[in-house]
């Protein structure tokens, strides 16, 4: 063997060693960030169960609204949109009052619904003692959910919504490049409220798209709240550090 | 001294083995950890008209007005609202036979259940009231049924007799606030309706609203005229009439019916348009064979020369904010579209496709210009200012005159058909998607849109 063989294998073997060095670190456990990648997508119709048991706390519940979401993403610069010149006269109460003053909800806000213990007909048996909670909504016991778990959860709930996500006019426009965050926390029988959908923001947003940010962000909100394109049936086992917790990008850029 | 490759290899077995264990680290840590929101995409979408329902509007007390009774009006109002929605393209309205009757309460509660029960993702609710002031107000309600919640609201005082117009408005508010974009339905459009034989055809300008309702002839059919253009205050009309075989722009006014002489000079004039501002003119004049544009003062005076070249110069039109004009011109041989100044400095071309380019008007906008483009058939485009971005939107035997909608969205122009059939007026929106023909009671040719109305 040559010097210079000798020599470099030498840096080889020192190499390898610091990367082990570095790979044994990477695999000391260690608090996790809130995955913010998206997870690849496999079609798979079947999802696996863990019976692994953490400690980790279920996704905390929020009080936050659409309706605040969105009042916050209007930009400043955006300009006001068309207002009557004339007010309306009263009508009849009690939409005279209601005139004077932006509409009041007819349907207040409800408070964020704790997830229901009864779990889905259509799944019941599969996950029987798993994901037990406590009366504040933090689970004892929860499963963990794999990356391919959590790949096939995605894939189903995709596979759902994408029907739904409407673009309409915005097609074709500068709207195309506004990609929007949201978060959907499901209850665990698998409906969804507006008070369990938050905006996360949205991307791609200049100053020839900025009219549509708006519109943009209703679309995506309209593509999970449309009742022809509920949730699938997804395992009770798996709501608990898995679909209870969603977050989705709305990519327009690829229409069928 | 040589340097042998055998090292290189060693290195190479090495970073497969380093890959490998690092692949498997990775997969070890996926498949252990689950923290945080799980996290997909969705990836392209569909584009389909939004389903909306406009239910009948009821009124609190039937009253009875010159334009009908309050009841009736609020079923026909609806009917305006339903129509300008689905004539956009953009949505489709939930058929009658699905809709529920609403009373006065449910204007500003919906019951959502019942609306998503019949698919319904918009809900356009109001009432129409005969105040005691003679005057009808119209409330105009929009909500998201899914998210049951309400978008906008808005109410419209009219004159009995302009009921449509609060119709429009209504259904403005709901497509300006659905789609971002602004307002249109509220406007009026004055064209060139022809009637009879192609060898002895009537030519009139008329004026009609965007949905066809409220037409009205200007001109008694006399004289030949052409491209009529509203001015942006939306006053008066600009157009040229062949009155006395003498070919001139004359100014009409919508408000007396009266109309006048714009230029006196003894040349031909032709294919005018207004400033921005209402305040001027552009147009072209044919002098000792050659056609150049000039800007003259609505009230007249001694025009302005822009353009100062051999051939034909025509069509201008201003950009948005009055600084510069696009026309056409045929001084490099064939008809190509270029851009200056509003003083008539830096012209320079910016059409460069195959064919020849024609009858360019600038949106309002400002960030398109539309034109007709001529070679294997008439279509219309639009591209940028600069000449980029090019696009054909239509495929017709022949498309031409383009004129923009007041939300620079929508573009209006007429289609011939092939032999003696009479033209008629179409709308294409600016994605290409939507093409539609309006109704008009004769043919209709060069489309001129009018602002907003205020």
């Amino acid at each position: 063997m040559e010097r210079a063989e000798r020599l470099g294998l030498g840096v080889a073997v020192i190499g390898h060693i610091g990367l082990f060095a570095i790979l044994s670190y990477t695999l000391i456990p260690r608090a996790e960030l809130p995955r913010r990648e998206a997870v690849a997508v496999t079609l798979s119709d079947d999802i696996g169960e863990f019976a692994t048991a953490t400690d980790r706390p279920a996704p905390a519940s929020q009080e936050r609204a659409v309706e605040d979401d969105l009042e916050a993403m209007v930009p400043e610069d955006t300009e006001p949109l068309p207002q009557p010149r004339v007010t309306p006269t009263p009508a009849p109460q009690p939409a005279a009052e209601r005139r004077t003053e932006p509409a009041p909800r007819r349907d207040t806000r409800p408070e964020r619904r704790q997830p229901a213990r009864s779990r889905s007909s259509r799944i019941s048996g599969i996950t029987d003692g798993i994901g037990t909670a406590n009366d504040t909504g933090t689970s004892v016991s929860q499963a963990t959910v794999s990356a391919s778990d959590q790949a096939n959860l995605i894939s189903r709930i995709v596979t759902a919504v994408r029907p739904c996500y409407n673009l309409g006019s915005l097609s074709g426009t500068a709207a195309e490049d506004i990609v929007v965050r949201l978060r959907i926390q499901p209850s665990r029988d698998g409906s969804l409220n507006r008070s369990q959908v938050t905006v996360l923001g949205a991307r791609g947003v200049n100053g020839s798209n900025r009219e549509y940010q708006r519109q943009m962000v209703e679309a995506a909100q309209s593509a999970v709240l449309n009742p022809r394109c509920p949730l699938p049936p997804l395992p009770d086992a798996l709501y608990d550090n898995g679909w209870s917790d969603v977050v989705l990008n709305f990519i327009p850029a690829q229409l069928t | 001294m040589v340097f042998r490759i055998p090292s290189l290899s060693a290195f190479r077995h090495l970073a497969l083995g380093l890959c490998l264990a690092a692949l498997g680290s990775a997969a070890v840590a996926q498949d252990d950890v689950s923290s945080g929101p799980i996290e997909g995409d969705v990836v392209g979408g569909i584009s389909n008209p939004t389903a909306i329902a406009v239910p009948d509007m009821p009124t609190p007390r039937s009253v009875g007005t010159p334009a009908g009774n309050t009841e009736d009006l609020g079923r026909q109002v609806a009917r305006v609202i339903e129509d300008d929605l689905r004539n956009s393209g953009f949505f489709d309205p939930v058929a009658r036979q699905f809709l529920r009757d609403v009373n006065m309460p449910q204007v500003t509660a919906p019951e959502y259940p019942a609306w998503n029960q019949v698919g319904a993702q918009n809900l356009v609710q109001g009432y129409v009231q005969a105040g005691s002031n003679g005057r009808l107000t119209v409330g105009c309600y929009l909500y998201d049924v899914f998210a049951q919640a309400p978008l906008e609201r808005a109410g419209y005082e009219v004159n009995y007799a302009d009921w449509r117009r609060a119709a429009h408005r209504c259904a403005d508010m709901v497509y300006a606030r659905l789609t971002g974009e602004g307002a249109y339905f509220d406007s009026r459009i004055v064209y060139v309706a022809e009637s009879g034989p192609k060898d002895n055809r009537v030519r009139r300008i008329a004026v009609m609203d965007t949905d066809g309702a409220n037409h009205r002839f200007l001109t008694n059919g006399q004289s030949i005229v052409l491209t009529p253009r509203y001015a942006p205050d939306g006053r008066t009309i600009v157009y040229m009439s062949y009155q006395n075989d003498e070919p001139r722009v004359y100014i009409y006014d919508v408000a007396t019916g009266r109309q006048r002489l714009l230029v006196d000079a003894p040349y031909m004039t032709f294919a005018p348009r207004y400033s921005p501002d209402s305040r001027y003119v552009v147009f072209s004049m044919a002098v000792n064979g050659n056609s150049d544009i000039y800007r003259v003062s609505v009230s007249g005076g001694r025009p302005e020369r822009l353009t100062n070249t051999p051939g034909i110069d025509t069509s201008a039109s201003y950009s948005p904010d009055g600084r510069r004009i696009v026309f056409e011109s045929d001084r490099s041989g064939g008809q190509q579209l270029y851009v200056m100044n509003a003083d008539g400095s830096n012209q320079r071309r910016i059409s460069f496709g195959g064919g020849r380019y024609a009858t360019p008007e600038w949106s309002p906008r400002g960030n398109l210009i539309a034109f007709t483009r001529l070679g294997g058939g008439f279509r219309i485009g639009v591209m940028r200012p600069d000449g980029s971005g090019e696009r054909i939107l239509t495929n017709s035997w022949q498309d031409e005159g383009p004129s923009w909608a007041p939300n620079g969205r929508v573009i209006h122009f007429f289609r011939t058909p092939r032999g003696n059939s009479l033209p008629s007026l179409w709308s294409v929106d600016v994605t290409g998607r939507m093409v539609r023909r309006l109704p008009t009671p004769v043919g209709a040719s060069d489309p001129s849109w009018s602002p907003l109305r205020d």
